[in-house]
């Protein structure tokens, strides 16, 4: 019994679903980030991609938290900063869904420069989507002064310390023989 | 009797459908779909004709026919898929993607055990029918989700045959579920009558969005592209706002 409850249930919400997918759109719609009309110019813009630099460049942070030891302000910083670092990316995601929508002047058939394969093309999407989702989670998480890619280095710390022992014992060894 | 009325009207509307594609010069656009709507136009006419002619057959005949149209629909959904993202370099490949793997999906939770396990016939049939319907449908709604999210044009005509699909998807699995549960002998009737009934009001849906053809993007929309969104610029544009991201990232 329980599993027809389920399946009338899934079938309902299968035609609500897809008629409220199906609706369309309304043509005003209330921008995803603060910085959507302005990355919308130029996502590639120098100015857009050092506001970029500004908003992950921890010094003014490390600045008021370490040399003018304000930790409290610090904080409010690095909140403010990741709310701003959240929009950014955002704005990036909206100019990029933007260059996706854009349909080909042309239809297939009559466009003859068709040297790109189109699962290139998706293969460059699904990874930026990869990539965006990844830093948002990262920047939402750990903020924005985070390490979007970890670094390895303590692997070769991990090494150093195997030679060291290694070496220690050998020289035990010697001094003992 | 009132089952078989309702079968003809769905063959009414299929004749309706077809002629009028006809009439536009349609066909060609969406081939599979049309092929589809024959093959079931044809598959209902030889099945009514069995069952008055030749009674014993018909159960055979109809459940060839059946399985074989579920089957043709995911042939018919990846047609429309192909239709959905095929303005869109960026994007040409998705519904292609997207239809493989859940069909992939499909195939080895659902196909692959049927060689392995040993399970009573009848509940096979039942359960396979079911869960294409379900792989169909989640299809559907993945597409409209796909479609949402990029904020592509779907049009009219497109939209409209996504939702004749879902509506009679939806049926379908409610109704192979209830049958599964109260047997053939208390629910036999119902089902006899709401399996057309479903499908019937699919292709009333049909009819109406397919009446007059619009395609998903409109020629208005591909002069309107602010630039000139060749696959090679939409190509070098995808490596920009990955590189972007990469340096971001590797700061």
């Amino acid at each position: 019994m329980t599993e027809l409850v389920l399946y009338v249930i899934l079938a309902i919400a299968i035609l609500v679903l897809a008629s409220w997918l199906a609706r369309e759109r309304s043509l005003q719609q209330e921008p995803e980030s603060a910085f959507e009309e302005d990355s919308a110019k130029c996502p590639f813009d120098p100015r857009c991609l050092e506001l970029a630099n500004r908003i992950f460049d921890p010094a003014d942070y490390r600045w008021l938290r370490e040399e003018l030891c304000f930790p409290q302000a610090a904080s409010v910083l690095a909140r403010h900063r990741k709310e701003l670092a959240v929009e950014w990316l955002r704005g990036l995601r909206s100019s990029f869904k933007e260059l996706v929508s854009l349909p080909e002047p042309a239809p297939a058939e009559e466009n003859p420069g068709r040297e790109v394969s189109s699962w290139q093309l998706l293969w460059l999407t699904l990874r930026f989507h990869f990539l965006l989702g990844y830093a948002l989670a990262v920047v939402r998480l750990f903020g924005p002064y985070h390490q979007l890619v970890p670094r390895f280095g303590w692997l070769r710390g991990l090494g150093n310390l195997g030679y060291a022992r290694t070496h220690h014992d050998a020289l035990r060894a010697g001094r003992i023989s | 009797m009132f089952s078989e009325s309702v079968t003809i009207i769905g063959i009414g509307l299929m004749v309706l459908l077809l002629t009028r594609a006809i009439q536009g010069g349609v066909v060609p656009r969406l081939p599979f779909f049309y092929s589809y709507i024959a093959y079931v136009l044809v598959g209902e006419l030889v099945t009514l004709t069995f069952l008055y002619l030749r009674p014993t057959y018909y159960p055979t005949a109809y459940w060839f026919y059946f399985l074989l149209s579920h089957i043709v629909e995911f042939a018919v959904l990846l047609e429309v898929s192909d239709h959905i993202f095929e303005p869109y370099p960026a994007v040409r490949s998705m519904g292609r993607l997207l239809c493989t793997l859940i069909c992939g999906v499909f195939l080895t939770i659902y196909i692959v055990p049927f060689f392995i396990e040993r399970i009573p016939s009848n509940r096979v049939w039942w359960d396979l029918v079911k869960y294409a319907s379900l792989t169909k449908a989640l299809i559907i709604l993945i597409l409209l989700a796909s479609v949402r999210f990029y904020k592509l044009s779907l049009g009219r005509s497109i939209t409209g045959i996504l939702l004749g699909f879902s509506i009679y998807l939806g049926v379908s699995i409610a109704n192979f579920e209830l049958a599964e549960t109260y047997g053939g002998s208390l629910y036999a009737p119902i089902f006899r009558l709401v399996l057309p009934l479903s499908w019937t009001l699919g292709a009333l849906v049909w009819v109406v969005a397919l009446w007059n053809y619009e395609p998903s993007v409109v020629a208005e929309q591909r002069v309107r592209a602010r630039e000139q969104k060749t696959p090679a610029l939409v190509d070098a544009q995808l490596a920009r706002f990955n590189d972007t991201l990469l340096k971001l990232m590797q700061r």
